[in-house]
């Protein structure tokens, strides 16, 4: 392991809320309130339980093969060529994820903050970005998102002062969504929080393995926290049906504030967002940049940089691919399933592996 | 890679951040305070402006906007443009006006009454789209033209703009008015309409003369001052203000008024006669002027608390009267409390006017004022 790409398990807790919480927060009430409506709030806590079975099935996968790194992991457990190929079919995974991400980030800032920005130049700008942060490795991307974390805090709180406008009966009555618009809803918000996959590859940088386990659990407690306190605020000022009319109903939010000081809240809130909106991106880049580099073997000090380039180049490309925001949506929407085979499937299949071929060492033994 | 490339990424990507295609010089702005939408009018329009291919559908915006150019002749413009639509007007403004609209800095839309009559949201929608335009912009409907509104001169503050916007920044704390901005407009959820001031133009004034209450984007009823007043309360909305009262002792006649903020509690129950609802109103505050200097009692107090109450019961049930049989549109959003039992089934009916008409709705008032102020 490079002497750069050590991370502390304090980190890990920033990383793996990094890779989750992102851009996609905006439109998370919306999209879980379209069928539980006013019980949109109980379907984000039934998705977490997606991400939370991920995170066991990861942790434990880590303990049974506590000296390998992801690549090592999957050539032994799939064998070289087949493991090879696994890892090119998550690094594409990461790929076309972040490029979603990339697109409806981009988006988002030109709709707010630049319109007359060629979206190309945004894209690029975020992308190049993501490609500086990446290449210091991941140590650099720890610390980041380490100081990220914290540019949130301030803009939770401004959001709250939003509650000004709230109804509790927008959140009446509780329990009404049958089990189908419930189940529909818990999809849209287990797909939010595609991240912790992350961790199938920071495993490795960890040093005190034996608090990743600990920390996965508060990361997550604290994605969810996050998510069903956006979910609730905004039932409680907008109500479920006026959800459905604003893309980005989080930010609208922000635009029912206004403070002497600061008469336009919502500017301030994404500006410091795009901050904290980039973390997903170098996260999970970072991720499938070092998988790159370890499969083709690459000197980490010389060329390190061409696996940077090989990851973001397509990510640049597929991001400006939807002819327009709607497509984006729906590509961000196939994204969101994909993470059921990367983030739960894929780590299940190596742990299935991994158990059959331990008993199968055992009886030999 | 080496430091000079990492400088060189860092320079660029700060650059292409810095807006290079946004960025536009500060003396080729202007920054409207107030807009309004009214039906067409032929006497309206500038006729040195672009000519409006005739249509039924033709709307008339007037922007309100501050002369920041130095050593303007006047301080501010207000200027009505035709079109189809509130974009169409957008794009021939960019025919007259040497300067760019920044409409983020919007602060009050005034909508005259025939075009609320005709309902709004097809001429409102580029608002709701815009991401430039705050929520908290404030929302008004205008007796006659919002244009009258936009073109009185105005003294005292500056422009109207900045009279309209200290007018509706200070209403909450000292009348009785209904005040809305955008969001509280678009949110036409089931079971909520909204509500606006009116404005009206007298003489050189411009006053608010009164509530608009509509059936989603239809005006359907303006009410007086004192209709808004009962609107206010019992719709809930938080505000502020002076609740006069007169009783009769004897030969002696008492008068005065409390200052008071409000608040509501609505219990909703169904049951074989239907839709139930039980309005408490709650006025609480201090005696502010009283007719007679006398050390005011106890009893006197509770005397002007019973007087207060049953004032404004008799007004509330002439109001509420009045809304199912002749409005017929929940105005006082109460409707959610029964969706808050039942949404799924009474979503696509409460809107009806069927709901209202049909629903039982009792009300309460109850006054507790703390003190008689400084004097006794």
């Amino acid at each position: 392991m490079n002497k750069s790409d050590s991370v502390s398990s304090t980190q890990l807790f920033y990383i793996i809320t990094g890779a989750q919480i992102g851009i996609g927060i905006f439109a998370l009430p919306r999209l879980v309130s379209a069928h539980a409506q006013q019980d949109a709030w109980i379907a984000v806590l039934i998705g977490a339980l997606l991400p939370l079975l991920s995170l066991f099935i990861i942790v434990n996968l880590g303990r049974r093969m506590p000296g390998s790194n992801f690549v090592t992991m999957n050539q032994q457990l799939f064998g070289r060529w087949l493991g090879t190929i696994m890892i090119f079919i998550f690094i594409i995974y990461i790929i076309f994820f972040e490029s979603t991400v990339i697109r409806i980030f981009s988006e988002i800032t030109s709709i707010f903050l630049l319109p007359r920005t060629p979206l190309t130049v945004i894209i690029f700008t975020v992308v190049l970005t993501a490609v500086y942060i990446m290449n210091k490795g991941a140590q650099v991307v720890a610390r980041l998102n380490a100081i990220f974390f914290w540019i949130m805090i301030p803009l939770v709180f401004l959001g709250l002062s939003a509650l000004v406008h709230a109804d509790y009966t927008n959140l009446l009555p509780v329990g009404e969504a049958n089990f189908k618009a419930l189940a529909r809803s818990a999809l849209s918000s287990a797909t939010s929080y595609a991240g912790i996959e992350v961790l199938l590859v920071f495993y490795f940088f960890i040093q005190q393995k034996e608090r990743i386990l600990r920390v996965g659990l508060l990361s997550l407690g604290w994605t969810v926290s996050m998510y069903l306190l956006v979910t609730i605020t905004c039932l409680l000022i907008f109500g479920a049906d006026f959800m459905q009319m604003n893309n980005w109903p989080v930010l609208t939010a922000f635009k029912t504030i206004s403070f002497a000081l600061f008469e336009r809240p919502e500017i301030i809130a994404l500006a410091l967002w795009l901050v904290v909106g980039i973390r997903p991106i170098m996260n999970l880049g970072f991720a499938a940049v070092y998988s790159l580099n370890e499969v083709l073997q690459v000197n980490r000090d010389k060329y390190f940089y061409l696996s940077v380039i090989a990851i973001a180049l397509p990510m640049f490309i597929l991001a400006l691919w939807p002819q327009n925001l709607l497509i984006a949506f729906k590509w961000s929407e196939y994204a969101g399933y994909l993470f059921f085979l990367g983030g739960l499937l894929y780590p299940l299949l190596m742990l299935a592996i991994a158990v059959i071929r331990k008993k199968e060492i055992d009886n030999v033994g | 890679m080496s430091g000079k490339i990492n400088l060189l990424i860092t320079l660029l990507i700060a650059l292409l951040l810095s807006g290079c295609w946004d960025s536009r010089g500060l003396d080729k702005l202007a920054f409207p305070l107030a807009g309004a939408y009214d039906v067409h009018s032929h006497d309206s329009a500038d006729i040195h402006d672009p000519s409006t291919k005739p249509s039924k559908n033709l709307i008339d915006v007037t922007v309100l906007v501050p002369n920041l150019t130095p050593k303007a002749q006047t301080e501010i413009n207000v200027e009505t443009l035709s079109g189809t639509s509130a974009t169409d007007v957008r794009q021939q403004r960019g025919l007259t006006d040497a300067d760019a609209y920044v409409i983020g800095m919007l602060r009050v839309i005034i909508v005259g009454e025939k075009l609320a009559e005709r309902g709004l949201n097809k001429y409102m929608d580029a608002l709701l789209r815009s991401a430039d335009i705050p929520g908290t912009v404030y929302f008004a409907v205008a007796a006659g033209r919002g244009e009258d509104i936009l073109k009185t001169p105005e003294k005292n503050y500056g422009n109207m703009g900045f009279f309209l916007i200290g007018l509706f920044e200070g209403m909450k704390q000292r009348t009785f008015v209904p005040v809305g901005t955008l969001v509280d407009y678009f949110n036409q959820s089931p079971g909520r309409n909204p509500v606006a001031p009116i404005l009206e133009r007298k003489g050189d004034r411009v006053i608010v003369n009164g509530a608009a209450v509509f059936n989603k984007d239809k005006l359907v009823q303006k009410l007086n001052v004192e209709e808004g007043h009962d609107l206010v309360l019992l719709r809930g909305i938080k505000a502020h203000s002076y609740q006069p009262f007169e009783a009769k002792h004897g030969n002696m006649r008492h008068w005065g008024s409390a200052l008071v903020t409000n608040s509501r509690k609505v219990q909703y129950y169904h049951d074989q006669q239907g839709h139930n609802f039980m309005i408490t109103v709650k006025l609480k505050g201090v005696l502010a002027e009283h007719s007679h200097s006398v050390p005011i009692t106890e009893k006197h107090i509770h005397e002007i608390e019973n007087t207060i109450e049953k004032t404004l019961q008799d007004q509330f049930e002439t109001f509420i009267a009045k809304m199912q049989n002749d409005y017929k549109v929940d105005c006082i959003d109460i409707s959610k409390y029964a969706l808050a039992k039942n949404r799924r089934d009474l979503e696509k009916e409460v809107d009806r006017p069927e709901f209202i008409q049909n629903a039982n709705i009792q009300v309460k008032v109850n006054v507790h004022l703390e003190n008689t102020s400084e004097a006794r």
